[in-house]
């Protein structure tokens, strides 16, 4: 390995560097430190590292940063993939056996046996573990959950049992990690400190001696240990809710361990007690904990440094579903089925062999030549009216008992794009009180009723023969709608005061009589709107007593007036332009718009024929698609 | 509850109005012809109101960054110069003016209602095509009906009593479902006015 490890943080830095890239820590003490670790380490830990490359499991292959390649398990890298790392370990000699065949009988195989997570078998053993079992064991187990995987430890030492072991195994071992942090640093760097030769021999009881004997340990372990102790009892319990019992009973093992600890280190030389790896290690240990913490503190229990080129790296699985060629097509075509299932259907687009808008086109053309007809020759569809509708006969019969010169009310409530209708139907009414010399007074509720008012008039009479100006006093828009149109029904004069020329309208020659609505001896409305002469009926009825409320509307607006008509609310009605011929035709006159009304008739026929032939052609064609379908379908077929 | 003092101004209101009408005493009259004649004053100017958001309206349709509405500039400037129109000659009495009505409304609208009877007679003419049933056959025959009933024909020379009697039952079928209409607006006219004054509707605080 050419690269230096920081004693640190444990990564990985080039040979050349001093300090560490990740943590700035100084390296000379990486450099220094891990040969002598690698020369003082013991030869069981060599031949654990060894064995631990040799059984190490069949992980995922990965590629550069840990990514999963897609070649099998067991095929190996190819001559040019294999790392250099890998080559070197291949190179090295192939562990040496022990000289005796006793780890056969191997305490670890025992240890993964008593351990719950182990891969190895559950048998039930009876044996006890010696001290540096025990510490292989507290190592394993602390490198268990960060690294996933279990290094088999071998040692040559055999088989010794302690019932101090066998009790401590029936405590820490099953402990959880956090409870287990203080015995692992203890017996790993109890690991390190003692070499094979130093291991006891069988029946050796090291841990019988009493707790009490605890006073004779070294001083820094009488500073140390109880601390840790403490507080990783008490994580233990905070986390995993372990008992206060299983706590106590733990205690004397460790007591003793603390005790066998202390009893070699104090045989030692004292130059070798401050180089031994187990004093360096409490010496970072204390550094540790004066700066970092007790997570800082564990992390320095094992330095990565040292494990690192002991333990494999966590084995990677690929989180991806391994899925078929096949697979994927089936998941591909459920998918579009569902996908089918909860899209709506969209409504069946009937194709035809022209657009709509063509069709629209033609019929637009189509009925302006058809309408147009009768302007060009003069074609009389229809011969002058013979009926009267009821409404026609009561407005000939109100109007005729109306007095002459009198003032008479015109509400002028229609929309431009209704006066050629309202003008056709009204034209009669207006001309029969023209002729009786009325003063109209025409108001509005519409902003565009009184030009529309004044356009009525003038057309009924030209200029020639145009009805006098001082006759129509056109008091223009009221605002406010419905409330508007009450205000002036009580109080004309106070409501529009103005014409709307601007000048003073109740001193004008047409409305200077009037004072108050009962002053009109009629009114007349024209609207193409039913809530509007609904409106006007509603509010005029108590006021007007018995004088006439006369109507000109559009034939849509007829069968909502025409109630009123009934009830004797209206004395006059007329709806459209037919009912407007028949009032001429009423006052004996000649037809007024006889072409116009020619031409609105044709173009009535020709709407009737149009819808009629469309409805054929429909009903047609859904028979004979039905008879296609009938005759194409394969009833049979899958 | 919510503007009580707007809530309890309005029942007062619609009460004395209402009063009004069955009431003939002097004073209440008074006041209830001051209250409608406020709220027509009020109705001109919410007029002005509604003109000026027009053409606000407008004008920020205008200014929009992405996709601004060109035909907006149409409508203030047909705005503006009917008002500078109205404001030269004089108002909507003057003759000239009353002109914008009769040769420029008139004729649009007109238009209009022209295209929209090209459309339906189309609709018309598609409408078993698009929905096929009994009700549908009945729409398309009282249509066709009663297209010909107010057009004119049979009441050209057919002094013929059956016709007579046909022409007068036919016509009586809208009427009477005109009359059930209008019972339904007296009815929720009445249920509206009620609501009002006695405070379940307050549109006015809303």
């Amino acid at each position: 390995m050419n690269e230096i490890l920081c004693p640190n943080c444990g990564k990985s830095n080039p040979p050349e560097m001093e300090f560490c890239e990740n943590c700035l820590s100084p390296l000379q003490i990486e450099s220094t430190s891990e040969p002598s670790f690698e020369n003082t380490q013991p030869d069981w830990l060599k031949r654990v590292r060894e064995r631990s490359q040799e059984e190490k499991p069949n992980t995922p292959p990965l590629g550069d940063f840990g990514v999963a390649e897609n070649r099998p398990f067991d095929q190996s890298l190819t001559t040019g993939e294999t790392p250099d790392w890998l080559k070197e370990l291949q190179n090295s000699e192939p562990p040496q056996k022990s000289e005796t065949n006793e780890p056969e009988i191997d305490w670890i195989t025992r240890l993964h046996e008593i351990q719950g997570d182990s891969n190895q078998s559950r048998s039930q053993s009876t044996t006890f573990y010696s001290d540096e079992e025990l510490a292989a064991m507290a190592a394993a187990r602390k490198l268990e959950p960060k690294a996933n995987s279990v290094t088999d430890l071998s040692s040559e030492k055999p088989e010794e049992e302690t019932n101090l072991a066998e009790s401590l195994l029936q405590g820490p071992v099953q402990q959880p990690q956090d409870s287990e942090l203080s015995n692992n640093k203890i017996n790993f760097s109890q690991q390190n400190e003692i070499q094979p030769a130093d291991i006891p021999q069988s029946g050796e009881q090291v841990f019988e001696k009493p707790v009490n004997q605890e006073e004779e340990s070294s001083p820094w372990l009488n500073i140390i240990p109880p601390v840790e102790n403490s507080i990783d009892l008490t994580i233990s319990e905070q986390k995993n809710g372990t008992d206060l019992v299983f706590s106590s009973n733990t205690q004397p093992e460790e007591k003793a361990i603390h005790a066998e600890v202390s009893k070699k280190e104090s045989g030692l030389p004292s130059e070798e007690k401050s180089a031994s790896p187990l004093s360096s290690f409490f010496d970072l240990e204390n550094q540790e904990r004066s700066t970092g913490g007790a997570i800082a503190f564990e992390e320095s229990l094992i330095p990565e440094g040292v494990l690192q080129p002991q333990y494999s790296r966590a084995a990677e699985y690929s989180g991806r579903l391994e899925i078929s060629e096949s697979q994927r097509d089936s998941i591909t075509l459920l998918k579009s089925m569902l996908v089918g299932e909860i899209q709506p259907k969209l409504p069946t687009k009937l194709r035809s062999k022209f657009s709509g808008r063509f069709v629209r086109a033609v019929l637009g053309v189509f009925l302006l030549v058809t309408m147009g007809y009768p302007f060009f020759t003069g074609f009389l569809l229809m011969k002058p009216v013979a009926l009267f509708s009821p409404g026609v006969v009561a407005m000939r019969n109100s109007i005729a008992s109306l007095p002459e010169n009198a003032p008479f009310l015109i509400v002028s409530d229609f929309e431009p794009a209704f006066s050629g209708e309202m003008k056709a139907a009204s034209m009669g009414v207006i001309d029969n009180l023209m002729m009786k010399g009325m003063n109209f007074t025409v108001i509005s509720t519409v902003p565009s009723g009184p030009a529309l008012a004044r356009d009525l008039i003038k057309t009924m009479r030209p200029v020639t023969f145009s009805y006098p100006p001082e006759k129509v006093a056109v008091l223009g828009f009221i605002p406010g709608g419905t409330t508007g149109l009450q205000d002036f029904i009580r109080n004309p004069r106070l409501a529009a005061p103005l014409l709307d020329g601007g000048a003073y309208a109740w001193t004008y020659p047409a409305a200077q009589p009037v004072k108050m609505i009962e002053d009109y001896v009629g009114v007349l409305l024209i609207t193409e709107n039913a809530e509007i002469g609904r409106a006007w009926i509603e509010q005029l009825h108590n006021s007007l007593s018995d004088k006439p409320l006369l109507m000109v509307v559009s034939v849509q607006s007829a069968p909502i007036v025409r109630p009123y008509l009934d009830s004797g609310q209206l004395n006059g009605l007329i709806s459209g332009r037919v009912e407007g011929a028949m009032y001429d035709r009423m006052m004996d006159s000649p037809p007024r718009a006889a072409i116009e009304m020619s031409s609105y008739q044709m173009g009535m026929l020709l709407a009737v024929g149009l819808i009629i032939l469309g409805g054929l052609y429909g009903i047609l064609k859904k028979i004979f698609r039905r008879q296609h379908v009938g005759s194409t379908e394969d009833w049979h077929g899958g | 509850m919510k503007a009580p003092i707007a809530t309890l101004i309005a029942i007062l209101s619609g009460l004395i109005v209402l009063l009004a009408y069955f009431l003939p005493i002097p004073a209440l009259m008074g006041i209830s012809q001051l209250i409608i004649n406020w709220a027509v004053s009020l109705s001109g100017v919410a007029m002005l109101v509604a003109i000026i958001s027009l053409v606000a309206s407008h004008w920020q349709k205008l200014q929009q960054k992405r996709n601004p509405e060109r035909y907006s500039i149409l409508v203030i400037f047909g705005f503006f110069l009917t008002l500078l129109f109205g404001v030269v000659m004089g108002g909507p009495g003057n003759p000239e003016f009353q002109k914008v009505v009769t040769q420029f409304i008139l004729p649009v609208e007109a238009g209009l209602l022209g295209a929209l009877a090209a459309g339906l007679i189309y609709a018309g003419m598609r409408l078993y095509r698009a929905n096929r049933g009994w009700m549908t056959l009945v729409f398309g025959i009282s249509t066709v009906l009663f297209l010909l009933l107010y057009s004119g024909i049979f009441t050209s020379s057919l002094d013929i009593p059956i016709i007579k009697e046909g022409l007068g039952i036919l016509q009586r079928l809208p009427d009477a479902g005109g009359r059930g209409i209008v019972i339904g607006l007296a009815l929720g006219t009445i249920a509206a006015g009620l609501r009002i004054l006695l405070g379940v509707d307050r549109p006015y605080s809303s």
